[in-house]
């Protein structure tokens, strides 16, 4: 069976994106092509402006939109009760709206983009290093918080970023690991446990 | 007292020659004969995978996919204490899974010590004539019995000295990145060398007792852990930090658990170059047992134990003493050979012992 070319066009696209496979993406090719051609055409038109009307903040790398003088600043650097001097270190822009919803940080973000990987021909050059910088410079951030994932090359940016930036005089904290809140001592990963205790607090 | 694992049933899809496979062993010994080439080995391949994750005929779990299928599936009933699990391994080209009783594992070290197996098989002989690296294996597989958290460390231990190489290698010695990464090295090498060193402790001194049950008297074996890295987080680092130069020039990392060695020596003489070959097959075996007896103790269940056509490796006296311990033994087994006849079990009643006939892929109760 052949189906239209534009149909299977649309279905090869639909099926690059993440976690959609070659069925769902059929489904979902089928749906807008047969039950809804308003959905079909308010999507297309939505993704059409989409990158002229959102793209990363100017100061963090955080989705922001576009202001009508074209400038893009986020939400979180738009917020003026926001600690200035708290400055969170994140590797993607999903962890900036993890930490988010945690509603523990008060500060402002910053978001690496890419983290060190040697085996993939990243290093510390292809890191916004100078960006950070001048940003740290700039609204005179007396405390980063590096909040990378506890993965290799999460560890390896961490300890990168933190020589860099204890030389430049600003004091640098890592976000815990340990086990999570309402879960069981016994179902934690024993490599979390382990630093769980080495990071323990005195009650 | 040690618990009791059984496998109760067993069924494999498109894996190797086995196209569908479906048989139910007896509680303590299994043989499955047939002519060679018809798949009997892969049987026992079969139930070492669901068991493990792994195979030990190859490391590339892929191709033992039967020819044109795109999935491989090996699902196992297994009894212990009283309780039935199912354990079950599906096989794509890229994509694996693994689940006990229908959930994910919590990892794949926590699947791989649920039900402890030792194969024995005519491949071992490598574990004493050949590399380092086969007596490491060795070492990190009883360790994960003993010390689960062994095999993130070494994930991650080996994940950051990649990393360390391919920067030295590709953007030079002076790199500021591998600080970083040579801190984590020491981090996961210092723990994994602690899971070495007791590992091969616990090893070496099962295996004296285990080599003096099957190798003939008066012969003296001298086994040795050398420990190709350090315990000192610090002494590794600045062990590390001294390399660099030299581990770029020579295109591998030479400090660190990877240059480990468990020396292994008849008499003063090494095993691996001077040793005959029957004295060789005696030590692998002896090794094996204690692989048998360290999962037996960590694990508190007797392992089941998968020989493949092992008679055919020793001299019929050390056949005999194999036999003579498995029937001492309390383990559910499973033999391959081509003989059946060799293997008269008279002590055994009905449902203890069960022979299959392998024919093209095919399993039949005899």
């Amino acid at each position: 069976m052949s189906s239209p070319e534009p149909l299977t066009r649309l279905v090869r696209l639909l099926a690059r994106l993440p976690g959609v496979g070659e069925k769902t993406a059929a489904r979902f090719a089928l749906h807008f092509c047969l039950e809804n051609a308003e959905l079909a055409g308010a999507l297309a038109a939505e993704l059409e402006h989409l990158h002229e009307r959102v793209g990363p903040c100017a100061r963090c790398n955080n989705l922001a939109e576009r202001d009508q003088d074209g400038a893009l600043l986020c939400g979180v650097c738009r917020d003026s009760r926001r600690d200035a001097a708290l400055l969170c270190i994140v590797a993607k822009v999903q962890d900036l709206v993890a930490v988010e919803r945690s509603g523990a940080m008060r500060g402002r973000y910053f978001v690496l983009g890419k983290l060190l990987s040697p085996l993939d021909g990243i290093g510390p050059e292809a890191l916004p290093l100078a960006a950070l910088a001048a940003r740290i410079e700039q609204d005179r951030v007396s405390e980063v918080i590096i909040a990378t994932p506890p993965s290799v090359d999460g560890e390896a940016t961490a300890l990168l970023l933190a020589r860099e930036l204890t030389a430049q005089g600003v004091r640098v904290t890592r976000i815990a690991s340990g086990v999570p809140h309402g879960g069981d001592l016994e179902f934690a990963d024993q490599i979390t446990l382990g630093r769980a205790i080495d990071g323990r607090r005195s009650l | 007292m040690s618990s009791h694992i059984v496998f109760r049933r067993i069924q494999v899809r498109s894996f190797r020659i086995l196209s569908s496979v479906d048989f139910e062993p007896a509680a303590r010994l299994n043989v499955i004969s047939g002519d060679n080439g018809q798949g009997k080995t892969s049987v026992i391949e079969a139930v070492y995978l669901v068991a493990t994750s792994r195979s030990f005929r190859t490391e590339h779990v892929a191709e033992t996919l039967s020819t044109g299928a795109s999935q491989a599936v090996i699902a196992a009933r297994i009894e212990e204490a009283g309780v039935v699990r199912e354990q079950r391994v599906a096989l794509g080209a890229r994509a694996r899974s693994y689940r006990i009783d229908g959930k994910r594992p919590a990892s794949l070290a926590s699947y791989a010590t649920q039900t402890p197996v030792v194969v024995f098989h005519p491949g071992d002989l490598t574990l004493v004539s050949g590399p380092a690296a086969g007596r490491r294996r060795l070492l990190d597989r009883v360790a994960l019995f003993y010390e689960p958290v062994s095999a993130d460390h070494r994930t991650r231990y080996q994940r950051a000295l990649r990393a360390r190489q391919a920067t030295l290698e590709e953007r030079g010695p002076r790199s500021p990145e591998l600080d970083a990464y040579e801190a984590l090295i020491a981090e996961h090498g210092v723990a994994f060398a602690g899971y070495r060193r007791r590992t091969a402790e616990r090893l070496i001194e099962l295996l004296s007792e285990t080599f003096g049950r099957v190798a003939a008297p008066g012969l003296r074996l001298e086994a040795v852990y050398q420990a190709g890295g350090s315990e000192d987080r610090e002494h590794f680092r600045a062990a590390l930090a001294g390399r660099r130069l030299e581990d770029r020039r020579r295109g591998r990392p030479s400090f660190g658990p990877q240059r480990d060695e468990l020396e292994l020596a008849l008499g003063s003489m090494k095993a691996r170059a001077h040793a005959s070959q029957g004295q060789q097959r005696v030590l692998a075996l002896a090794l094996k047992l204690a692989e048998l007896s360290c999962l037996e103790s960590a694990r508190g269940a007797d392992p089941v134990l998968l020989l493949d056509d092992v008679s055919s490796e020793l001299d019929p006296a050390r056949t005999g003493a194999v036999y003579r311990f498995l029937e001492a033994a309390r383990s559910q087994v499973f033999v391959t050979t081509t003989r059946p006849e060799l293997l008269a079990t008279p002590e055994l009643v009905g449902a203890e012992r069960a022979d299959f006939a392998v024919v093209s892929g095919r399993v039949s109760r005899v």
